[in-house]
């Protein structure tokens, strides 16, 4: 993904689509944090697509492609929202996981190897945790948690 | 109680302030932040999340010991206590293997996958709290 300035004055941005990362056109204006958080994102998650079999001791699936496709679009969107980038992870299975810590609060969002989204959000100081997934609702929930969080 | 139950006691960890040092492979930190994954045992762990003891070795001998005698990769060596991680309800023990005398585990055996993920994500927060130990 390349990022060109269009106006300093008011911080926005211009998005281009890049080949490299397969992603598509998005929307093409956004505040400049929001532009280098999506494209460090897509960079993080075009790295997790490169992985090979074995990437964990000698075990670890590499990220399914409905797992990425699923975390591309669904991380994305969320960014672009004014969410904070998330940290993405694989996981041992082909999927993908993807954390935020705001405040005390830990929230998880895990796409699995065939891109079915669940998570959680978890208050690391009381230990309170509420779940969300694996329906049509997930993606829905995932946002509230991250935006009313920030 | 059983003969075996006597030697899993002995085996326990007791002391709260001693600190468990655990490897993170470099796909599970990014930004320096580790995902609560590597807090979790994964399948193979059988429910055991391993650590070595800081009882009987530092974290930067741990991480070498991992990378250099096991040949295993690592972003570093992060670290929970005894009393953190039964804070959070988990015991720990004394589990010396061969290659790894240090070796113990935090016990995650017979819970479900989403408490397991909520106790990981605890640990992580302590460990991250702390910092990488090592390098």
């Amino acid at each position: 993904m390349s990022i060109t300035e269009a106006d300093p004055r008011i911080g926005q941005i211009y998005v281009t689509r890049t080949s490299s990362t397969g992603y598509s056109l998005l929307d093409p204006w956004l505040n400049v944090t929001g532009a280098r958080d999506l494209t460090a994102l897509l960079e993080r998650i075009y790295q997790l697509e490169r992985l090979e079999p074995g990437w964990l001791d000698g075990e670890g699936a590499p990220p399914t492609r409905a797992a990425l496709h699923q975390a591309r679009g669904i991380l994305a969107n969320l960014v672009m929202r004014g969410a904070p980038r998330p940290r993405v992870y694989p996981t041992p299975e082909g999927g993908i996981e993807a954390e935020w810590t705001v405040g005390k609060c830990d929230i998880s969002a895990a796409f699995s190897p065939s891109g079915v989204l669940s998570g959680a959000a978890t208050n690391v100081s009381s230990g309170e945790s509420q779940e969300f997934g694996e329906d049509e609702k997930a993606e829905e929930r995932l946002e509230l948690f991250v935006l009313r969080a920030t | 109680v059983s003969e075996a139950d006597d030697q899993v006691a002995e085996r326990r960890l007791t002391d709260r302030d001693e600190m468990l040092f655990r490897q993170v492979i470099p796909e599970w930190v990014e930004d320096g932040v580790p995902s609560s994954q590597a807090f979790a045992p994964t399948g193979k762990d059988e429910g055991c999340l391993s650590i070595a003891r800081g009882s009987a070795t530092l974290a930067q001998a741990a991480y070498e010991h991992h990378t250099t005698a096991l040949g295993l990769r690592s972003a570093g060596t992060w670290g929970i206590t005894v009393g953190e991680a039964l804070d959070v309800g988990l015991a720990s023990f004394d589990d010396p293997q061969p290659d790894v005398p240090a070796h113990g585990f935090v016990d995650f055996r017979g819970l479900g996958r989403s408490t397991v993920q909520k106790k990981a994500k605890l640990l992580r927060a302590r460990a991250h709290t702390r910092g990488r130990l090592y390098p």
